[in-house]
């Protein structure tokens, strides 16, 4: 409270002092908070300890795990109602093993990536990601253990146990999904542009991450449709056959063999084939080009009759995809 | 009192911020001095006969003025075994390096801190006195003693000449990066201001940093022993000699738009040798194949990123396109003329 002296200046009291001080202190500790936080480096020691167990004992990666798995998947496929199921089983065994193949992929470099703010925004969800899908293979594992035990094969039992293992497999796809979208945006913020992570490998990865994301929306309309206790097949409609084949393809190619990826620092034409394919996907979008890849393969004669989401140039995105294919070889 | 206390304590605080940057700053040297310095070292070592001698590595036809003396064991067939091309080549390549381009010190101006390279060069010369002694010795004894004597005086020579080319590559290292950040030598590189010593030094320096990777991982990961029965140790040693033959062919002639291709291939190898060096840095060959008797799992017991850094080290070496080979083809490609 001031003072006022006759002739004299206002004298700041205490009480104002007091004020600036406390003010000073807030402003200083914000200060201080701000350079911590950018200046210690993310511990992302546990995250990486859980990606390098997902990468070793993925589903279906155990022997033991495999063994039952098959086992259900043969009660299945000799069982004249329920075998429909068999073509969705033998996918998931494929889904399963080309996923194994991505998180050795990431495996190999995210112990080295920069801690950086890319990698302080996404280890955390990593890890939580990662961590859930091992719960969900843990439950995976109790439903392929309990149906080993009951020994039981009618089809009401063998149905029911579908879907449970469906639901769950869903589950896994999902943090699966969510990890590997975090996993690509570090994989392409947390490196310098180097010989094994640039515009090649980086486009690699989003397209593999559409893929899983357009295989797991898939899988959800299962889990919603395909109902227990009803036999009947035209409830089910399952139809990711030949996506996943060709996602199974593409992680082969460049995943699995990584020469291609490579190849792109030190080959001029296929860094323009990147960039092409790069540009199409800011076009057409991601999800768009594993439809052409399937119209490509099951047209005998080029023709596209499917309408694509948000596309007006049909022919342009077909061009395009067939150019880039035809590039790759 | 209060004023008074507030003028010591602003002096206190200028006297000591004044003497950390007097500190810091130290004796930053001076480019005659510097140059002189390494002018007397590389001629010691040409003087020094008994040591080195202007020859030819025949593997790969690289010439010399510090070609290694008396580096061989003697076998019990009465022959002597020379095959130790590593050291050769490491040697010959790291002086060589330095050789070429301390030079370029001589008349800088301006002012540079030239610490490092002085103690780079202190610690090679306190490294080479040694190796000197370990020379004579197998040297005086090569006639007369027997073998297993030799051979045990041989075991020390080779040692020392291992911590020699470490500091030898040390200096050679940080010699380019002093001519490279600090001078900014290869600032007008990928524009028309671009000279053919620049593009030779530039490229020079790329070969010492690969030739470096080699040594880290044969030196350093293997400890400089013969692992011969491992796929990185046999590839690495095999590429080794590959690529330090092209450095001894002519050069292509490079335009500043070829360079800016040259210098975007060399950063993207640069960038992904980040990642070798810490997996050389954390995975011992030798240690895998001695101590953990090639099991991984064992290694990983230990180092639970043992198997991570062991995939990074075979990558760059042993994989289809791996990342060495590569390499080795874009220059063979694009960087030398081929015969």
């Amino acid at each position: 409270m001031g003072k006022k002296k006759s002739g004299e200046e206002k004298v700041y009291t205490t009480g104002n002092k007091k004020w600036l001080v406390i003010l000073g202190v807030l402003v200083f500790l914000v200060i201080a908070v701000v350079i911590i936080l950018m200046v210690i480096p993310a511990n992302t020691s546990g995250m990486i300890e859980t990606l390098q167990t997902t990468a070793d004992t993925s589903f279906l990666k155990n022997q033991d795990e495999r063994d039952k798995y098959e086992d259900f998947q043969n009660k299945i496929k000799n069982n004249s109602i329920v075998k429909y199921y068999s073509e969705e089983m033998s996918d998931i065994i494929i889904i399963s093993d080309t996923l194994s193949d991505v998180m050795v992929y990431y495996n190999d470099f995210i112990a080295f990536a920069d801690q950086n703010n890319v990698m302080k925004d996404n280890y955390k969800g990593i890890d939580e990601s990662l961590k859930n899908a091992q719960e969900n293979q843990k439950n995976l594992n109790n439903i392929l253990t309990e149906i080993a035990r009951l020994t039981e094969t009618a089809a009401s039992y063998l149905q029911n146990a579908m879907i449970d293992l469906r639901t769950e497999y869903y589950n896994w796809l999902n943090n699966y999904q969510q990890a590997l979208e975090r996993l690509s945006k570090c994989y392409e913020g947390c490196f310098k542009e180097s010989v094994t992570s640039n515009l090649a490998s980086t486009t690699i990865l989003n397209t593999i991450n559409d893929y899983v994301d357009v295989i797991k929306d898939e899988f959800k309309v299962i889990v919603s449709s395909d109902v227990k206790s009803n036999l009947s097949s035209s409830n089910y409609n399952y139809k990711s056959h030949n996506t996943v084949l060709y996602f199974e393809s593409f992680v082969d190619n460049y995943i699995s063999n990584k020469s291609e990826i490579r190849n792109y620092t030190f080959d001029k034409t296929i860094q323009e084939k990147y960039e092409k394919i790069s540009k199409f996907f800011e076009l057409y979008e991601e999800n768009n080009f594993y439809e052409v890849l399937a119209s490509i393969s099951s047209s005998s004669d080029g023709v596209i009759s499917k309408v694509y989401s948000g596309v007006n140039d049909k022919e342009g995105l077909y061009n395009t995809v067939k150019d880039f294919l035809d590039c790759r070889g | 009192m209060k004023r008074k206390n507030l003028i010591i304590s602003l002096l206190t605080a200028i006297l000591i911020t004044s003497s950390m940057v007097l500190f810091a700053c130290g004796d930053i040297g001076t480019a005659k001095d510097t140059f002189q310095a390494f002018q007397s070292t590389m001629q010691t070592y040409k003087e020094n006969t008994n040591l080195f001698s202007h020859s030819t590595i025949s593997e790969i036809n690289m010439e010399t003025d510090f070609y290694l003396n008396n580096f061989f064991v003697k076998n019990n067939d009465g022959l002597n075994s020379e095959d130790f091309y590593q050291y050769y080549i490491l040697t010959a390549t790291g002086l060589n390096f330095i050789d070429k381009y301390y030079v370029l010190i001589e008349n800088l101006k301006g002012s540079y801190n030239y610490t490092t390279l002085m103690n780079d060069i202190d610690e090679m010369n306190v490294s080479y006195e040694e190796l000197k002694i370990e020379n004579l010795n197998v040297a005086n004894i090569e006639d007369t003693a027997e073998n297993e004597i030799y051979n045990g005086y041989f075991a020390r020579y080779k040692l020392y000449t291992k911590e020699f080319i470490n500091k030898v590559y040390q200096t050679a290292i940080d010699l380019g990066e002093f001519l490279i950040n600090n001078v900014k030598y290869t600032e007008n590189l990928a524009t028309d201001l671009q000279t053919d010593e620049e593009v030779k030094f530039y490229i020079d320096h790329q070969f010492l940093l690969i030739y470096n990777d080699f040594r880290l991982t044969l030196l350093q990961s293997c400890k400089g022993q013969d692992l011969s029965g491992n796929s990185i140790y046999n590839t690495s040693y095999s590429y080794l000699k590959f690529i330090a033959t092209e450095q001894v062919k002519q050069l292509k002639t490079f335009t500043p738009e070829n360079m800016k291709d040259v210098v975007y291939v060399f950063s993207a190898i640069n960038n992904q040798r980040d990642i070798f060096y810490k997996a050389i840095d954390n995975f011992s060959i030798y240690d895998y194949l001695n101590t953990y008797e090639g099991s991984i799992d064992a290694y990983v017991n230990v180092n639970s990123n043992a198997d991570v850094y062991y995939n990074q080290i075979y990558n760059y070496y042993c994989n289809t396109n791996s990342i060495i080979l590569l390499t080795h083809h874009y220059i063979r490609e694009n960087i030398v003329v081929s015969e």
